[in-house]
């Protein structure tokens, strides 16, 4: 077990180096003036324009932007380590601050979309392989189906038609007029970023339920995805499992078929969604940068589709390397885990 | 034998319609719509008022904000699409056809560092990879944002062949065990001609399930990044650019929220059906040709 963590752990590193590798080899495209600013101080530019291209022009000469590849590379790691992110001119904060300030709201959708969608994923896909090949199962096929093959951005603007615009039932945004002040305001405590949570913490129902509201149309746009996938993977892995030999030894038993599924087949039946959990992070990355856009969701996503807007440099290549190192720590987790509960795992 | 089991298929058979329906609205582009300039992905507009106009029999959809005629759009929008979605796939594949290939045939330190490239790719998520592709790509600087579409075909392209390369790799490694190899390596065949002539021909399986999902996923993709802003603002033939040029008329005070339905449902329509024809596709094909999945159908 610790020697299975052991060896993957010893592979994070290269993948990291080869994660920073492609990223660095593609800005190196780049002419030096353009990547220069990613290489400026974490502080706010409070200079003119002829001061500025001072800077840019110092700031080549000492990162030695115009010297070979590996030299190059070398710097711009030793600056990411020391936490020198650079500055982002449309965000005005420097980058890594911008980053972990805004990354808890893209975390907040992402597990409100998460989280039922596992459990519901796990629920139904235990029925559609139970009733294999009965109506249950059709229903539950087709709907995965079109869930998944059904584009999510189209069914969150018909949401946003329907229950925004036509019947005003969920507001797009984050938070309404009314409640940002208090959030931000003294009175009001900031433990973990996520506004609902920050809200049951601080015992103020009202907020809650305003962050509530605003967040169910795009956590259920990013939902149907999730949970189409899921569901696949859970219906033909418990299917695989009620296939196998200690199955048919507690059914010869006379165990009840709902506890077979229930007791004896899910819980095996669970794995391959563990394992699974770097694809799901990567896929939730995606979408909720384009979920965040279409309801004007403000969390890491949205504020880097407005750097790129604005030819932001730094913040875009903060958020690439943000978000892939992301990706990485997730699939980790996701080995380990499934190491951690499967002992088959750990003979490899 | 094998064409009866595809045409006993349902979803292939649906699929392979919705699709086919498409394919004849883009080759027959010129003759519904003809163009009207000289770039036939200019939408032509009757007329400059601002408020989208519903169906008439001037405009079979309708216009959208600035009259932009919506048929037309759409039907020259399909083309994109087949365009888009056939090129990524083809490039994806042909990466991971390659890197598989590399990886499973010649194995030892090659296959190694080569599948670490894999996972380092796969560290990127789809997103992150266009961001990177429209920062570095020189056009992009250099001419307006609009020109981005080329950019984000190729971000999905390289930064998408991974499942491909790992699909590939995996029939490799089986193939190449094979006694049949065993017997091409012992009469003197060269490593070109294995590949080649026994190994590859041998290794395409799930190669054309992936695939033929992937067309309609990646034209949805393109359709969504188009839509929150990463190419331009004009509205080009294009199902994501129409939608994004929309968007305004979507969330309208409530009094008029479904008023202007017309201006969205056309394009949605067609992405969704793409998508799921393509899809549909996609199961199909599994379903034939996967032994595995056969047999647990002929059990339901």
């Amino acid at each position: 077990m610790v020697q299975f963590i052991v060896r993957r752990l010893l592979v994070l590193p290269v993948i990291v180096l080869l994660v920073t590798l492609i990223l660095f080899f593609l800005l190196y495209q780049l002419p030096p003036e353009r990547r220069a600013e990613v290489y400026l101080p974490s502080m706010r530019p409070t200079t003119s324009a002829e001061e500025r291209e001072r800077i840019i022009a110092n700031t080549i000469e000492h990162y030695r932007l115009d010297e070979p590849f590996a030299t190059q590379y070398v710097t711009w790691v030793r600056n990411l380590l020391a936490g020198e992110w650079g500055y982002s001119p449309s965000w005005d904060e420097p980058v890594l601050q911008g980053l972990l300030r805004r990354a808890p709201a893209s975390a907040e959708l992402a597990i409100a979309a998460t989280i039922p969608s596992i459990a519901l994923a796990i629920t139904l896909g235990s029925v559609a392989a139970r009733y294999r090949g009965r109506s249950q199962d059709q229903v539950i096929q087709t709907a995965a189906f079109v869930g998944w093959a059904f584009p999510s951005f189209v069914f969150g603007l018909m949401l946003m038609n329907v229950l925004y615009a036509w019947l005003r039932w969920f507001p797009p945004g984050r938070l309404s007029v009314w409640a940002s002040p208090i959030v931000a305001g003294e009175g009001f405590r900031s433990y973990t970023g996520m506004v609902t949570v920050d809200a049951l913490l601080n015992g103020d129902l009202n907020i809650f339920w305003d962050a509530s509201r605003h967040l169910v149309l795009p956590a259920v746009t990013l939902a149907v995805a999730i949970w189409s996938l899921l569901t696949r993977v859970m219906r033909s892995s418990l299917l695989d499992t009620l296939g196998q030999d200690y199955i048919t030894t507690a059914r010869a038993k006379g165990v009840t078929e709902r506890d077979v599924v229930n007791v004896h087949a899910r819980r095996n039946a669970i794995l391959p969604m563990i394992s699974m959990g770097g694809v799901i992070v990567s896929l939730l990355i995606t979408g909720v940068v384009i979920v965040e856009v279409l309801f004007s969701y403000q969390g890491l996503g949205a504020a880097a589709i407005s750097a790129i807007m604005n030819a932001d440099i730094p913040a875009v290549v903060g958020f690439v390397l943000f978000t892939s190192l992301v990706t990485v720590m997730s699939s980790l987790v996701a080995d380990v885990m499934y190491a951690f509960v499967d002992p088959r795992v750990r003979l490899f | 034998m094998a064409l009866k089991r595809i045409l006993s298929n349902r979803k292939l058979v649906a699929g392979s319609l919705v699709v086919l329906v498409l394919a004849a609205m883009a080759l027959a582009a010129p003759l519904i719509a003809p163009p009207q300039g000289d770039d036939p992905y200019v939408i032509p507009r009757d007329g400059f008022s601002s408020t989208p106009e519903p169906p008439s029999p001037g405009h079979f959809l309708g216009t959208m904000q600035g009259q932009y005629d919506i048929l037309y759009g759409l039907v020259w929008g399909t083309r994109v699409a087949f365009r888009v979605g056939l090129t990524i796939t083809i490039g994806r594949a042909l990466i991971g056809v390659i890197v598989g290939v590399v990886s499973g045939y010649y194995g030892k330190w090659s296959d190694a560092l080569l599948m670490r490239v894999t996972d380092a790719f796969l560290a990127f998520p789809i997103v992150a990879a266009v961001l990177v592709m429209l920062t570095v790509s020189v056009d992009y600087w250099g001419l307006r944002l609009g020109e981005g579409d080329t950019a984000i075909v190729w971000a999905l392209i390289l930064f998408g062949w991974m499942q491909y390369a790992r699909l590939v790799r995996g029939n490799v490694l089986v193939e190449r065990s094979s006694e049949y190899v065993a017997a091409a390596v012992a009469v003197g065949a060269r490593d070109r001609r294995i590949i080649f002539r026994h190994v590859l021909p041998n290794s395409t399986r799930g190669l054309f399930v992936l695939s033929a999902s992937d067309v309609g996923a990646m034209v949805v993709t393109v359709a969504a990044l188009t839509f929150i802003g990463l190419t331009g603002d004009e509205p080009t033939a294009d199902w994501g650019a129409m939608l994004k040029y929309t968007r305004n008329w979507i969330i309208a005070a409530p009094a008029h929220a479904l008023d202007f339905w017309y201006t969205y449902i056309p394009a949605s329509v067609a992405i969704v059906l793409f998508s799921i024809g393509w899809s549909l596709i996609g199961d199909g094909l599994r379903d034939v040709f996967d032994p595995r999945w056969r047999s647990l159908r002929g059990m339901a």
